[in-house]
């Protein structure tokens, strides 16, 4: 080569390596990775800006620097070792095979990069140049995919053990039916082993194939999937086994189909319950039938009850105030009102009351309403203004709390019977009149017809004596005849007069006392002549314990007389005994007559027909016997007058015994007749110390008879016209009873008997209630002693005022008894009882209190110092004057058969100490006292 | 012998009594109503009346009271003759006065049995 060409050739060649030089920069610059050229000592010669930015150094930096620099520190070694060897065999190759390299920057951070190595030779020196790429991007994508990768793996694995293993039953086919999955659950539902199903035909594990082909019907025909379709599959062994299946058609993603996948679900619990469920609906379904048949029926009842019920149904509200929630359409037929009338209008039922029964009504219903329920009678107005009378018969329903929750009730029109009522009174009264009328006529006639018969047996007799007298035999006879026909006609007269005076109530009875035995001779004298005529004995046993007794003689010896002579008249050649006794019974001493004759007897139907007037024990009778009829039936009214009886036994064929039965102490049952006008006693005429009776009754005409009658019957009678009086006179007067009338106007008998039970000073005064109120529970509520209802009974009216009587101040009871504290218990008692009472601490002062004092009664202790019961009960023995008092032995003593015989002939009771309660003692001295009075009276 | 005054206003009962009384030898004055009974027994002085309970112009218990207060007649014994029907006659008789009754139908030897008791105790005072 030429110098000049050398020259030129080497201004060639340094022009062409600037040339190079440049170009290699432009290269540089231009690619996109990062540039770094390294020289065989391993300095950094060059690198782009793009490995400036990569690195995060500025060129001037790197320039001369090891090229480790860029080489994290734990790499550097091994990159060094890798340069030196790359240097030795330099080519072009990517720098390092599996891990990953990473360049340092100059912050100290690290980057993953990807490396190309290639040698060059500029200017002899061989140089590596680096391409850098940064893959971190890369790197991030990579381990995604990696990540998705393992999940999706890991996702694979669960559900291919999520559907091997789960018991619900998964069983999947290709496209061609034959199985391909056949998981646990499906193992257990159908018995067979995953082993021998797969690859056989899904169809055989339906109960049949047609189910088979319905389910894959069913599949095509919804798109491919069919979800819970009930068919029946077949296990191992042939059992059905009901199944829910929910099955798709599996594609692949060309969309061609490959197979498909079926959950089948076990029906056979669900189909139990079902089963259960449906029996239980059924049975429910059934009782709900049969209830609601029930129920049909009672409403059916109900409805033809409420329509074809004479009363009105209705319902009103729980408060009381009488508006009405319900009312039956009967309302309308019987009470002339629309029901909607009477459910709109709250005061229906006030407005309509009749005004007079208006008070009584209210005076009553809120208690009735305040106890549960009741029956009222009132009338009440029809729409036609006219009125019905209605018994109103209610019941209050409770709800659960007590309180009322509504009222029911009926309304029956007993207008009718009501009406009935008055006219049956009406009549009652009018045959009362009209029986009276003919007792009176009878009496009448009775004494008409006497008149002439008096002439008839006066002249018969007259003119026996005279054929006597003028020795003319042969009339006598006849005139006997004519004789005996009168009397017997007299007879007949004066059994109709006794009777009809009975019944007219008009029969007095004059009570005297008389022996027993004489008047039994007497009577036995009159009846021998009879009892000779039918050739009977007449035998006649007469206790020795007789005495006397106290009646109306006449009476008791007619009725003797009546029963010996049937007895005479109907037995013959046989025995008649009467035989009398005297026993104590029930309510004081009787006297017994027994009239006994071995006659012919009687049946049971003779018997019953026995004591009716004007019947004999048969018609034959009367023809073959003669008598009226009458005796018998006047002889037992004449013993019921007096407070006995007549009783008969007989057998027929074996005689009769007629038992005549009186007190013999003359306690006349006498049936007192409704006081008339001429009954008149003034207060004025009675004794001194009369009972002094409170009469408190608003209605003038009772208040006269009340008064006019108890007068009679010998109480003082002080009259108050209203409640306010009646209390005013019985602070002032402190009558001995009160006899209280309940309706009045302003303040009532409720309120008097309240204020008169709360005033101290009145309290233990009696009262007795007389009213038509028969309401007797709020009258001993209210601390009432006794209740009589209007009408008044006469009768009872005097015995129960006598019963109420407080003692008399001037005879009270003497208590003798040691002990103190016992002794001021019974003065209480007794003393709240209305008694005055003497104490006495030992039967030595006893006497002493009864020489100066009597009193009505002696309660009596037995064990007592000084002097003791049994001494004291000695020692009034011996006075005469003493004896009658009764005398109540009150003792703690276990008593002996001795002591009982000591104490029965003068005591009239034992009580046991401790034993009797307060109400006891005080009615035992009560009605011994009240006896004792009832004899004195009785005697007076 | 003894001398009754019947007074009875009914004629044939005092036929009947008069006659049968004279019979048993009794003297027997006659009135027809009680103010005759009363005049008659003062002026004829008996020694026993028997007097019908129902008379006319003066009825027996008045006449009988009547009797009983004037001084020449208080102690005549008087007995009373009473219907049977007159509940109230007994009662009455004994209490205007009358020593004793007797009820009419007389039954003769009743009643003589009676007069004669009160005679034999007037007798025997």
């Amino acid at each position: 080569m030429t110098a000049p060409r050398r020259a030129t050739q080497h201004r060639n060649n340094i022009a062409g390596r600037k040339r190079e030089e440049e170009w290699v920069r432009r290269l540089l610059e231009a690619a996109p990775d990062a540039m770094v050229i390294v020289n065989s000592k391993g300095e950094i010669v060059l690198i782009n800006a793009q490995a400036e930015q990569f690195f995060g150094y500025s060129r001037e930096e790197l320039l001369g620097q090891p090229v480790e620099l860029l080489v994290p520190e734990r790499l550097r070694g091994q990159h060094r070792e890798y340069r030196v060897r790359y240097f030795d065999a330099p080519r072009l190759r990517g720098m390092g095979a599996g891990p990953t390299l990473y360049g340092l920057r100059k912050d100290g951070t690290e980057l993953p990069v990807e490396i190309s190595l290639g040698p060059c030779e500029i200017e002899g020196e061989i140089l590596v140049l680096s391409a850098i790429r940064d893959i971190t991007e890369r790197k991030r994508a990579e381990e995604a995919i990696q990540a998705a990768n393992a999940e999706l793996r890991e996702t694979k694995r669960y559900l291919a053990s999520l559907i091997e293993d789960s018991p619900d039953p998964i069983i999947a086919t290709n496209r061609e039916g034959d199985v391909v999955l056949f998981n646990r659950g499906a193992e257990a539902l159908l018995g067979f082993r995953q082993e021998e199903i797969i690859g056989q035909r899904v169809a055989q594990l339906y109960e049949s194939v047609e189910k088979a082909k319905e389910v894959m019907r069913q599949m095509r025909k919804q798109g491919g999937t069919v979800s819970s379709f009930e068919t029946v599959l077949q296990a191992k062994g042939g059992a059905r086994i009901p199944v829910l299946i929910s099955a798709s058609v599996l594609y692949d993603e060309g969309g061609q189909e490959v197979g498909t996948v079926g959950f089948n679900k076990d029906l056979r619990e669900r189909k139990r319950v079902e089963e259960a469920l449906q029996k239980a609906h059924d049975e429910l379904e059934l009782r709900v039938e049969e209830r609601t048949a029930e129920l049909d029926k009672a409403r059916e009842r109900l409805q033809y009850l409420l329509a074809v019920s004479p009363a009105i149904i209705y319902t009103n509200k729980g408060s009381g105030d009488f508006a009405s929630t319900f009312v039956s359409e009967n309302l309308a037929s019987i009470m002339g009102y629309a029901p909607r009338e009477m459910l709109d209008d709250p005061k229906f039922w006030v407005a309509r009351l009749h005004l007079e029964d208006a008070p009584r009504v209210f005076s009553v219903v809120h208690r009735l309403i305040a106890q549960g329920g009741g029956t009222l009678e009132y009338r009440f107005r029809h729409r036609d203004e006219h009125y019905l009378w209605i018994q109103d018969t209610f019941k209050v329903m409770y709800d659960k709390a007590g309180d009322p929750l509504e009222i029911v009730g009926s309304w029956a029109d007993i207008t009718d019977r009501k009406r009935a009522e008055e006219e049956l009174q009406v009549a009652k009264e009018a045959a009362e009149v009209a029986n009276q009328a003919k007792s009176r006529f009878l009496a009448n006639m009775s004494h008409e017809l006497r008149t002439p018969l008096n002439a008839i047996i006066g002249y018969g007799e007259m003119l026996l004596e005279e054929a006597e007298d003028l020795g003319q035999p042969g009339f006598i006879p006849d005139l006997q005849k004519i004789h005996a026909a009168a009397k017997h006609l007299l007879a007949l007269i004066n059994d109709i007069l006794d009777l009809s005076k009975i019944e007219a109530g008009k029969m007095d009875l004059y009570y005297e006392t008389f022996d027993v035995a004489p008047m039994i001779q007497d009577v036995v004298a009159t009846i021998t002549p009879l009892v000779k005529k039918n050739a009977n004995a007449l035998e006649v046993h007469c206790a020795d314990d007789l005495g006397a007794m106290r009646a109306d003689l006449t009476k008791v010896r007619q009725t003797l007389f009546n029963l010996l002579s049937n007895a005479c008249k109907f037995t013959e050649h046989g025995t008649v005994t009467l035989e009398v006794t005297r026993e104590t019974g029930d309510g004081g001493g009787w006297v017994t007559f027994r009239v006994r004759d071995t006659g012919i007897g009687m049946t049971p139907e003779q018997m019953e027909k026995l004591f009716q007037e004007f019947s004999q024990a048969d018609a034959s009778t009367t023809r073959k016997y003669g008598g009226t009829g009458l005796g018998l039936a006047i002889s037992r009214k004449f013993c019921q007058l007096m407070g006995g009886d007549i009783t008969v036994e007989s057998t027929l064929g074996h005689g009769s015994t007629f038992i005549i039965r009186l007190p013999a102490e003359g306690l006349a049952l006498k049936a007192v007749p409704a006081p008339r006008g001429e009954v008149s006693a003034s207060s004025a005429t009675l004794p001194e110390g009369a009972p002094t009776v409170l009469l408190i009754d608003d209605d003038p005409a009772m208040r006269d008879l009340t008064q006019r009658f108890l007068g009679k019957e010998g109480f003082h009678v002080v009259i108050a016209a209203s409640g306010e009086e009646g209390l005013r006179l019985a602070k002032a007067l402190k009558p001995a009873v009160i006899a209280l009338d309940v309706l009045m106007p302003g303040m009532d008998g409720w309120a008097v008997l309240t204020a008169l039970k709360a005033d101290p000073d009145l309290s233990d005064i009696p009262v007795i209630m007389l009213t038509i109120v028969d309401d007797k529970g709020m009258g001993y509520a209210l601390g009432a002693a006794d209740y009589l209802t209007k009408p008044i009974d006469w009768g009872r009216l005097p015995d129960t005022l006598r019963k109420y009587q407080q003692a008399r101040p001037q005879c009270p009871v003497l208590v003798v008894e040691d002990d103190a504290d016992l002794r001021e218990m019974m003065r209480r008692t007794l003393e709240n009882g209305g008694w005055a009472v003497i104490e006495a601490a030992n039967g030595r002062v006893a006497l002493e209190r009864l020489i100066e004092q009597r009193p009505e009664l002696i309660l009596l202790d037995l064990m007592m110092p000084e002097m003791d019961g049994f001494q004291f009960l000695e020692e009034v023995r011996t006075h005469e004057e003493w004896r009658s008092i009764p005398i109540v032995v009150v003792t703690a003593k276990d008593l002996t058969e001795e002591d009982h015989r000591r104490l029965s002939a003068s005591v009239a009771r034992v009580l046991q100490k401790g034993l009797y309660s307060r109400e006891e003692m005080l009615r035992e001295v009560r009605d011994l006292v009240a006896a004792r009075v009832q004899g004195i009276r009785g005697q007076g | 012998m003894a001398k009754i005054l019947l007074v009875e206003d009914s004629e044939m009962n005092r036929d009947m009594l008069a006659r049968r009384l004279a019979r048993r030898g009794y003297e027997v004055v006659i009135a027809v109503d009680g103010a005759q009974g009363v005049t008659l027994a003062q002026t004829e002085a008996p020694d026993l009346i028997l007097m019908d309970m129902n008379l006319p112009v003066l009825d027996g218990s008045e006449a009988t009271r009547q009797l009983r207060a004037a001084p020449a007649t208080q102690s005549i014994p008087i007995i009373a003759l009473t219907a049977h029907a007159m509940s109230g006659d007994r009662e009455n008789a004994l209490e205007a006065g009358c020593d004793d009754y007797d009820t009419k139908p007389i039954e003769l030897e009743r009643l003589l049995g009676k007069i004669e008791v009160l005679l034999k105790k007037e007798a025997t005072p």
